[in-house]
């Protein structure tokens, strides 16, 4: 593969974390989906999706959010995401993303911030 | 007045031209300025107005209970709020905004600070027309990112088409984009090509099944927004589902499907552009679904070559490998199948003292044609050497493929049993094509059939005949391949035609007379297709006719 993509699943607390790597991409994005349905599958909606090494994501990379976070806030968990490169940054605010989620510097602050704002409106 | 005086106006008007100057953000400019103005002058009343959208309103009051920002700059009213002394900001003629404030505590505006003011209400000017344009930079940077990003956006996407080989993958590409490029968390792809099978996507919108889009948006081109649509029934429903954006997918100039958006965050709107937008994923989306379909019928065809090619082994497998050899007789078969695989069988069974020769021709095509004719053969053989007399054979055949089959499959087969040292011979014909005894005077007689065909219906009673293969004669059994046979002008090759060839090949080799059959057939048909199987068994005896 030419732009490799992985995602890698933890546990910080009750909370699951999900890093992703490389580029995601219309090619990639249906694994990312795939991590986000099974984390819900297994009741999890606490998520915190971790994008320090993340060096590209497309629109569909973005689609993933938005097909889940009704679901997620209806209940009562949220989806925040940290770590933003400035590159992955600009297009999460092109697309008004910084407006629909809780954008944190890194996972710390992440947890810190389901402390505070467990979920959002829809 | 003094120089202390100028020189401390001197300085204020330096570090608020510094400020001014700097700020890139007009209303921070202008509260910068009120503020200034307020604190140089100790005045509890202040107001700056601004020129938004062609039309003068107020950007900030303090100490002006009844004045608001937003509201329309209206003198007046500003004039009841206390504000005394009111000055333009850039030309006098054509100022793009207005600060006011309260008498100062001091009295009069003296000279001085009226220059004061003029000076940095110069500044303020500049610095206001430097901040739009920043402004207007910022924005017009902002909507060439979002272009750039459609650019990308497509690119990606057709390159994750490319690889999407599954028309449920391309709807969830797709799917994904359009959620992601508008940020909507409600969105719909259906698909209702004919002949595939329909795809739907959809989250949070479930009403609105394929068949009525289907029909409502069989004549839409172009991605339109809802409330764009005439009021109907259609409208109606998408309004119901909060449905903004619908975009159809054209192939050619069919619409194949529809991908459906709910409002975008925060009530914004969908542009033309977002539109135009839409309009070329959907093309791309179109081209996608069309290939994966393709794919899919490949792959179909692909899958059904491989169970006829499969059919095709079983059943030359189930063909004698080889014919067996007798003293004064010479056995030939051959069958070459209309397509892959055929129904036609043969085989030669040992029978105590004789051999049974068989030709049959088996309902349907395909892998069911061949276990139907594997069941065939499996239970001639067990039942050939159970020592039964051939038509009681047959009859027991019947009722075990007419048990096992389905109702409409069977087999027609002739069966003639030869002991090959005399030459007497007895056949049953199970409702198959008559056989042809060519005798070595020339004459010809009929193996008409004698019951019907085998697995057809229960209990049906078969006939044996007797007859005998003398020296010099000639057994043809055949398929209905050969005498039905077509010619570019669909005449059949027919029986008379099948005995002129073995006729004039009667004393030829059993293997000539296969091979002349076959090449009279060929040169018959020349071009045109031919539908059935091609089947041939010729047994001579050879010796002279006493």
């Amino acid at each position: 593969m030419a732009n490799p993509f992985s995602i890698k699943k933890s546990l910080e607390g009750d909370l699951s974390v999900i890093a992703l790597e490389g580029f995601l991409d219309a090619h990639t994005a249906p694994e990312f989906e795939k991590a986000i349905q099974s984390e819900l599958d297994a009741g999890n909606y606490r998520i915190i999706v971790g994008c320090e090494k993340l060096t590209y994501i497309s629109s569909a990379g973005l689609g993933v959010f938005m097909g889940f976070i009704e679901e997620i806030r209806e209940k009562g968990g949220d989806i925040k995401i940290c770590g933003l490169t400035p590159k992955v940054r600009q297009v999460f605010e092109i697309l008004g993303f910084p407006a629909l989620y809780d954008i944190l510097d890194d996972v710390p602050a992440a947890v810190q911030r389901f402390a505070e704002v467990p979920t959002r409106e829809v | 007045m003094t120089g202390d005086y100028e020189e401390t106006h001197l300085d204020a008007l330096i570090e608020s031209a510094q400020l001014l100057q700097r700020a890139l953000d007009v209303d921070e400019l202008l509260r910068h300025l009120l503020r200034s103005v307020m604190g140089r002058f100790l005045v509890r009343r202040g107001v700056v107005a601004i020129e938004t959208a062609g039309e003068l309103r107020i950007a900030h009051a303090r100490g002006a209970g009844e004045l608001v920002s937003g509201a329309s700059f209206d003198r007046a009213a500003v004039q009841r709020a206390g504000i005394d002394i009111l000055l333009p900001i850039g030309q006098q003629a054509n100022p793009i905004g207005y600060l006011g404030i309260s008498r100062p505590a001091a009295g009069e505006v003296s000279a001085a600070d009226q220059q004061f003011l003029d000076a940095l209400l110069g500044i303020a000017s500049s610095g206001i027309a430097t901040a739009k344009a920043h402004g207007e930079t910022t924005r017009l940077n902002e909507i060439l990112e979002r272009r750039v990003h459609e650019l990308r956006t497509l690119l990606d996407l057709g390159r994750g088409f490319t690889s999407a080989l599954d028309p449920e993958e391309v709807a969830n590409l797709l799917a994904l984009t359009l959620a992601g490029q508008w940020a909507v968390r409600r969105y719909a792809i259906v698909t209702w090509k004919d002949g595939t099978a329909p795809v739907e996507k959809r989250k949070g919108i479930h009403g609105l099944d394929g068949s009525a889009l289907r029909e409502a948006i069989a004549a839409m081109s172009a991605p339109c927004l809802t409330a764009e649509i005439e009021a109907d029934a259609l409208r109606e429903q998408l309004q119901k589902e909060e449905v903004a954006a619908v975009v159809p997918i054209v192939s050619g100039e069919t619409v194949i499907g529809v991908a459906l958006a709910g409002e975008r965050p925060r009530n914004l709107p969908y542009s033309e552009t977002d539109l135009e937008f839409a309009a070329g994923l959907a093309a791309q989306a179109a081209v996608a679904f069309e290939n994966a379909w393709h794919f899919q019928v490949t792959v179909e065809k692909e899958k059904l070559e491989k169970e006829l090619q499969l059919a095709a082994d079983i059943q030359r497998r189930l063909l004698p490998a080889a014919m067996p050899a007798f003293d004064g007789m010479e056995v030939v078969a051959r069958t070459r199948p209309a397509r892959h695989v055929g129904g036609d069988y043969y085989d030669v069974v040992p029978f105590g003292s004789e051999h049974v020769f068989c030709v049959a021709d088996v309902s349907g095509k395909g892998i069911a044609a061949s276990l139907l004719m594997s069941n065939f053969q499996a239970t001639l053989r067990a039942l050939a050497s159970s020592g039964r007399p051939l038509a009681e054979i047959v009859a027991r055949m019947n009722d075990l493929m007419w048990a096992s089959t389905a109702a409409n499959k069977y087999v027609t087969a002739i069966f003639v049993a030869i002991d090959p040292a005399t030459g007497d011979a007895h056949y049953v014909n199970a409702g198959h094509n008559d056989g042809f005894l060519l005798r070595a005077d020339g004459s010809v007689e009929q193996l008409k059939a004698t019951g019907m065909s085998v697995g057809l219906l229960p209990a049906r009673p078969y006939t044996e005949k007797e007859i005998v293969l003398a020296p010099g004669d000639l057994l043809a059994l055949y398929s209905d391949g050969v005498t039905e046979a077509n010619d570019p002008h669909e005449n059949e090759f027919e029986s008379e035609r099948l005995i002129e060839v073995l006729r004039t090949q009667q004393r030829a080799p059993a293997a000539a007379i296969v091979e002349s059959v076959y090449a009279a057939v060929d040169a018959f048909a020349a071009t045109a297709p031919q539908y059935d199987d091609i089947t041939l068994m010729v047994i001579t005896r050879s010796g002279e006719a006493s």
